[in-house]
């Protein structure tokens, strides 16, 4: 009987954790994350969202520290750790709901198609793209892609993927099969940014580039002096990228042809964000600016304690972003003052997000921290 | 026979100074006493003492500085603070205890992994100090980055970054690529000695090893984007093997590299001997073996000498040998026996020149008993004149005689890390200081008129950067002027005999050669000699000036890798030291004013205007930093358990623990195992030890308390029950580097329950022991080569509850080793020990096994007296193998060769036998740490010896005997 009640047990649990079943809500963009950087033009922007002060109602343990970026759907969030780990975490339950395990325990980085479709791109191994659907709790197909450094991304019904080893890809998200491949010279490791026509990516040789984002056709491309680890953000006339030279800049979207640069005294290893007329962009020596878009020109600067550790988020008129010494910040997005902050248990390496009213944020010490928006004053 | 753990702690008992498996060892001495500050920064907390605090605030600096360009560089940072310790010299450095090894000369700072420590000396040139910093820095954020790595992916069994990359990246993003590092590259590749990545264990651990890693690292920077080095730790968890950490990451294993890297060696490196030679090749090879470098020129009485210092057997002497007509190693001459005694603990072999005068007097520097001093000596007699050490000056380099050979000119560093120039006048015994700055002044070389020294220093603007130029300074009124200018280094003048002109090394076009520069005679006026052959003097430069105005300047060598400390000789040649084939040696070229008539003259160096010299740096945020005096606070430094199961024994099962403070001068051990086989004697054999041992004095003690229990088995007793509980305390006092003095005092409840065939013990036993113990030993792969190293030890026993027990113990043993060549040499020792008195019949030695009286079983020979005589002959035998697998390689150090003979034996009341064996061995050491020995021969006994020895009494066994097991040589 107990044999009976235990298998029967786990046999719901399994299924239980397969499948999460979410669904398209009315307020898609409230409750859901899509892929980096919360749209295909990768703003880090949210219009509403949590304003400070927020107080933590919740953390999430993992078995590993998180990847970089976090997507949702529905108020689910999914979080993939670096041991092959997704956790699904529903928001308003306050509850893990599942869990999927990678083959060979590799770490996976993920993009979401509304659909409930979640695509998975692997470091290392073989197959290494594949997809997910959420609603069956099973993998629909696999495919050898070449190792990825980074996020797919989903759009329409397509995936995008950028390979370490010199290619950039296109899949369907039904299928699963290679519709375009684009040969580079070097090796890439940043998620490629969409526009409605375009793709954009940057490589460790320096190269940026424009593809058609339908056929891979190159449009146009443009030589920078260093490597480029974050991925570019584009705007309706322009394209901003940071780079390892410590110089920002920025390019027309049609032609690529430089509009402005402006240095600074480190290495970009943050994709920046992007709210109406501001850049936010992050360095390597902590210092966090804020930028007129169509003119380079400083609006403010702020000055962390330590490097920054993840991609800005813009929220409303809020600068969220994490730093390596263990606090999430929010400044003032047209003043860059400093609004609030909290310490958490490790270097914050996960770009925060924003569901709702809710702020989520992830640490190297394998947690995952739920803000939400609080009633008391807490800057320290 | 002893339990293992226990045998821990019997090591335990006696000073960390004592050597594993033998109780010899050189002593780290603690000279000085340091009031201990730390200084806190944003990042850092840095341990230095108040005479240093200057220094300290410019290291400070230089490590913020280092700080916030790493969190960049590394995208990571570090959240806790940093601790550094620093001292001003590395003479301070060798005393440090936090590490328990003796440092080497050459050792320029460690990181260690227990606490995290950083310690780094200065040694006069900030810039070094400098570069040293940011290198350790390097360590500490690749070993937080690998660690954070690895732990994120839940890899934390998978190995750290190979040797190779984090020492060839600490030193490339560290200080970068200079002629150093491109001298020892190209000659690697030309003379064909450069080793694959692929092959690396070849050459693990050793300055190749280091030298090759930072090539390579600069290569992938270069080849394939300096992002990528960054990556290699990023993709750590990618893979157990770095090899395929490397394909991940550059799409290359480490055989597609070597292809690329050593293609792309020959292809750099090979044209430059079209126009470039190696120094053996055009110049006269006057040495070959070791290293022997800064040669000096003497003459008297008319015997021509040159006089240089050489590690060629090992230890490092001074040598002499004709200058001309030189036949050969049998013309070599022992001037100076080096590390062998305190006199003469150690020379400065790479940086220190040595200097003689017209009367025969050789001047040079030994460090002595904690600090450096000038050695005055009469190279005829090998008497020595004079001894000079100063209260201030902790270290010493390259004193210069004055043309009068009165005076010497030298560099000194003080305790609080400066170096300046000085002299110091023999008849008047007094000391004066030249300089008296931050910057480092080096090589002074008085003029041949003795109104001028030159020198080399970074007080030049670019200086901070590490670049060094020539100067003069004018004696009378220590007015100084610039006689080179630019960013490169000039190195080790030496005037001309007639004061014209100034030989220099310099690496300003890319490798390190020899330079002239000349005084044109229009301009100036010189003077040859004090004797006045010709009346002029020269004139110093106007400052500022044009120095292009004022000068010939001419590149005499080509080399395509190394010369330095040139030394103008009375026949027209310059004699130097070359780097080539991994080794420095001395070269002569002749004929040098022709050399420098045919050579093409170079552009002087230009110097316009006033050159500001640099200021040295300062911490900003005041608000940031305090300051106060060293407080001890412990922390866990290891913590291990172990569980045993022994067939005989049953299970044991235990525990380990060591705390110390920051600096290492106090130090905590907690021992508790259990060895109980029922649930009933876990009380009962329950074995604890707790023991202090303090470092931070000269005088090193420990004192602890324990509780052993348990049953134990030898081969003279049987099994025994056996409780011991006590305390004990002990004191080691050095005398020097090379002897000490120790006094152990144990007071113990000692309770035996035999099972069959010796006696119960019980009794309160009070043991007292003074040993005097000197070990001047110099190693080889396997063992001592050369030295002598001996103990002697006596001591009482003493019941003072019973009356059953009282008695003395007496242990001497001697070792001696004569060297018979480079790499062959003759062992003996000597070894007995008795114990006298009531009750001494139930302590015994042993003996037996691969570490004294070969072939026979381990400590199957036991007795109340003891004695042995061993005889080795010691010799290579392989001198390297490798194997290689499909998948990578192991390589194997030195197998040598044995040839032994013992005799021994041990008694109770009487000796009537002599045991005895001879045979051949082999060593091979593995892993640096780990000898494994076989030994093979044949055993035999002198029966009946109380009537008398004859040879005819000498019995051997047939049987052949082989033995394997492992330990060093004795």
């Amino acid at each position: 009987m107990h044999k009976k009640l235990f298998f029967s047990l786990l046999i719901l649990f399994f299924f239980a954790c397969g499948a999460f079943r979410p669904h398209l809500s009315e307020n898609a963009e409230q409750t859901s994350w899509l892929g980096v950087g919360g749209n295909l033009q990768q703003h880090h922007f949210r219009a509403n969202g949590p304003a400070p002060p927020l107080e933590l109602i919740d953390t999430i343990s993992l078995s590993a520290a998180p990847v970089e970026n976090l997507v949702a759907l529905d108020s689910t969030i999914f979080i993939a750790t670096k041991n092959g780990r997704i956790y699904g975490y529903h928001l308003r339950d306050g509850k893990v709901k599942g869990k999927i395990k990678l083959p060979e325990n590799v770490v996976g980085n993920l993009g979401l198609h509304a659909s409930g479709r979640l695509a998975v791109g692997l470091e290392i191994g073989s197959e290494t793209l594949m997809c997910y659907d959420l609603h069956d709790g099973n993998f629909v197909w696999k495919v050898r892609a070449g190792l990825l450094a980074s996020e797919p991304v989903v759009a329409d019904t397509s995936v995008y993927m950028v390979a370490r080893f010199k290619h950039v890809d296109r899949y369907s998200l039904q299928t699963g099969k290679r519709i375009w491949r684009f040969e580079t010279e070097s090796q890439a490791h940043a998620a490629p940014t969409l526009s409605d026509r375009e793709l954009f990516f940057g490589t460790d040789s320096g190269e940026l580039y424009a593809l058609d984002r339908h056929t891979g056709a190159k449009i146009w491309h443009r030589e920078l002096s260093s490597p480029i680890f974050a991925s570019p953000v584009v705007d309706d006339n322009l394209v901003f990228v940071s780079a390892q030279d410590s110089t920002i800049r920025a390019f027309t979207r049609a032609d690529g042809k430089p509009a402005w640069q402006i240095k600074a005294q480190a290495r970009g290893w943050r994709t920046p964000a992007l709210a109406a007329n501001v850049l936010v962009v992050a360095t390597g020596d902590g210092i966090i600016r804020g930028i007129e878009k169509q003119t380079g020109k400083k609006i403010w600067r702020h000055e962390a304690p330590s490097g920054i550790g993840t991609s800005p988020l813009i929220v409303g008129g809020v600068v969220y972003f994490g730093c390596l010494d263990k606090n999430v910040y929010a400044l003032d997005v047209s003043s860059g003052k400093l609004l609030w902050q909290a310490e958490l248990r490790g270097r914050v390496r996960t770009n925060p997000i924003a569901i709702g009213d809710f702020l989520i944020v992830g640490s190297e010490d394998k947690y995952i921290y739920i803000f939400r928006q609080g009633h008391e004053l807490s800057v320290r | 026979m002893k339990r293992p753990l226990l045998a821990f702690l019997i090591f335990l008992l006696y000073l960390p100074t004592a050597q594993a498996q033998y109780y010899f060892g050189r002593n780290k001495v603690n000279y000085d006493h340091f009031d201990w500050h730390v200084l806190r920064t944003e990042h850092f907390d840095i341990y230095y003492y108040p005479e240093m605090q200057e220094l300290a605030e410019i290291g400070a600096a230089y490590a913020e500085e280092a700080y916030d360009r790493l969190v960049d560089k590394f995208d990571h940072n570090i959240n806790n603070s940093i601790p550094l310790i620093f001292y001003s010299n590395h003479l301070h450095f060798q005393q440090t205890n936090v590490t328990p090894n003796l440092i080497q000369p050459g050792v320029g700072g460690f990181f260690e992994f227990l606490k995290g420590r950083v310690v780094i000396p200065a040694n006069g040139s900030l810039y070094d100090f400098y570069h040293v910093i940011n290198h350790e820095l390097v360590h500490v954020f690749m070993h937080s980055k690998a660690n954070r790595t690895l732990k994120d992916h839940r890899k934390s069994n998978y190995a750290f970054p190979p040797l190779w990359f984090t020492e060839g990246l600490a030193e490339y993003w560290g200080e970068g690529w200079g002629s150093e590092a491109e001298m020892f590259i190209r000659d690697a590749t030309i003379a064909g000695y450069l080793v694959p990545l692929s092959q690396m264990y070849r050459i693990y651990g050793t300055f190749l090893m280091y030298k090759e890693g930072q090539a390579i690292c600069r290569f992938i920077a270069e080849k394939f984007g300096e992002e990528k080095l960054l990556q290699l730790i990023d993709n750590l968890w990618m893979s157990d093997s770095f090899s395929e950490v490397m394909r991940l990451t550059l799409g290359v294993n480490y055989k597609q590299f070597d292809e690329m890297w050593l293609y792309h060696l020959m292809k750099e490196k090979y044209p430059i001997l079209d126009e470039n030679d190696m120094p053996g090749m055009v110049s006269e090879r006057l040495t070959r073996k070791g290293i022997s470098t800064k040669p000096t020129f003497c003459q008297h009485n008319g015997d021509e000498k040159l006089v240089f210092v050489s590690n060629r057997v090992g230890y490092s002497n001074i040598y002499s040998m004709p200058y001309n007509g030189y036949n050969g190693e049998r013309e070599l001459d022992i001037v100076v026996k080096g590390e062998r005694t305190s006199e003469f603990e150690a020379f400065n072999l790479l940086q220190s020149k040595i200097d003689a005068n017209d009367a025969g007097e050789l001047a040079f520097v030994a460090k002595s008993k904690g600090k450096d001093a000038i050695y005055r000596l009469k190279l005829e007699t090998r008497e020595v004149l004079e001894r000079l050490q100063f209260d201030e000056i902790v270290t010493i380099f390259s004193p210069n005689w004055s043309p009068q050979g009165d005076e010497v000119v030298f560099t000194g560093v003080n305790f609080a890390g400066k170096s300046d120039l000085y002299i110091y006048n023999f008849p008047k015994e007094r000391l004066k200081k030249l300089t008296n700055d931050f910057y480092d002044d080096r090589d002074p070389t008085w003029s041949p008129n003795g109104r001028f020294v030159a020198f080399s220093s970074d007080r030049s603007p670019t200086g901070k950067h590490g670049s060094y130029n020539l100067f003069l300074c004018k004696v009378e009124t220590g007015e100084i002027v610039y006689l080179t200018f630019g960013d490169h280094k000039d190195l080790t003048p030496s005037w001309s005999p007639d004061g014209r002109s100034i030989v220099f090394t310099s690496d300003r076009d890319g490798a390190f050669n020899i330079w002239t520069m000349s005084l044109p005679a229009e301009k100036s006026q010189y003077v040859a000699s004090i004797s006045g052959v010709s009346s002029v003097e020269p004139e110093p430069l106007a400052y500022p000036t044009a120095l292009d105005q004022a000068t010939s300047l001419k590149k005499v060598t080509h080399f395509i890798t190394g010369a330095f400390d040139p030394e103008w000789t009375p026949d027209g040649s310059i004699v130097f030291t070359a780097f080539e084939n991994f080794s420095f040696q001395l070269r002569r070229l002749k004929n040098i004013e022709n050399k420098m008539y045919t050579a093409q003259k170079v552009s002087a160096d230009s110097l316009v205007g006033a050159p500001e010299p640099w200021r040295m740096p300062k911490l900003v945020g005041a608000s940031q930093i305090s300051n106060f005096r060293y407080r001890k606070k412990f922390s866990l430094d290891i913590a291990q358990s172990q569980i045993n199961q022994d067939p005989i024994f049953g299970t044991s099962g235990g525990a380990q623990f060591a705390f110390s403070d920051m600096l290492g001068n106090e130090q905590y051990y907690f021992l508790v195992y259990n060895t109980a086989s029922s649930q009933s004697e876990i009380l009962e054999n329950f074995n604890v030890a707790v023991t202090k041992v303090n470092l931070g004095k000269r005088a090193n003690t420990a004192y602890g308390l324990y509780h052993f229990a348990g049953t134990y088995y030898n081969f003279a007793d049987g099994f025994f029950f056996e409780r011991r509980y006590g305390g004990f305390a002990s004191i080691s006092y050095p005398l020097s580097i090379f002897r000490r003095v120790e006094a152990n005092f144990n007071v113990r409840k000692s309770e035996r329950e035999a099972f069959g065939l010796s006696g119960d013990i019980n009794g309160l036993l009070v043991s007292n022991f003074l040993s005097l113990t000197k070990d001047n030993s110099l190693w080889g792969a396997s063992g001592p080569m050369d030295g002598e190293r001996y103990s002697f030890s006596i001591g009482n026993t003493l019941d003072i509850k019973g009356a059953k027990t009282n008695f003395i113990t007496l242990s001497a043993d001697y070792r001696k080793y004569f060297r018979l060549g480079q790499q062959v040499s003759y062992a003996t020792r000597f070894w007995t020990a008795m114990n006298r008195g009531k009750g001494s019949e139930l302590y015994r030695f042993y003996m037996g096994g691969s570490w004294d009286l070969r072939l026979y079983p381990r400590w199957r020979i036991w007795g109340k007296n003891v004695f042995l005589i061993s005889q080795e002959l010691r010799f290579p035998f392989i001198d390297r193998f490798n194997v290689a697998f499909p998948f990578g390689g192991i390589g194997f150090s030195a197998i040598r060769g044995a040839l032994f003979f013992d005799i021994g034996n041990a008694w109770d009341n009487r000796l009537t036998d002599i045991l005895g064996a001879t045979g051949f061995g082999a060593r091979l050491r593995f892993g640096g740490f780990l000898v494994l020995r076989y030994d093979v021969g044949r055993r035999f006994a002198v029966q009946n010896i109380d009537d008398g020895f004859r040879f005819n009494q000498i019995k051997f066994d047939p049987e052949w005997y082989h033995r394997f097991f492992f330990g060093w040589d004795f």
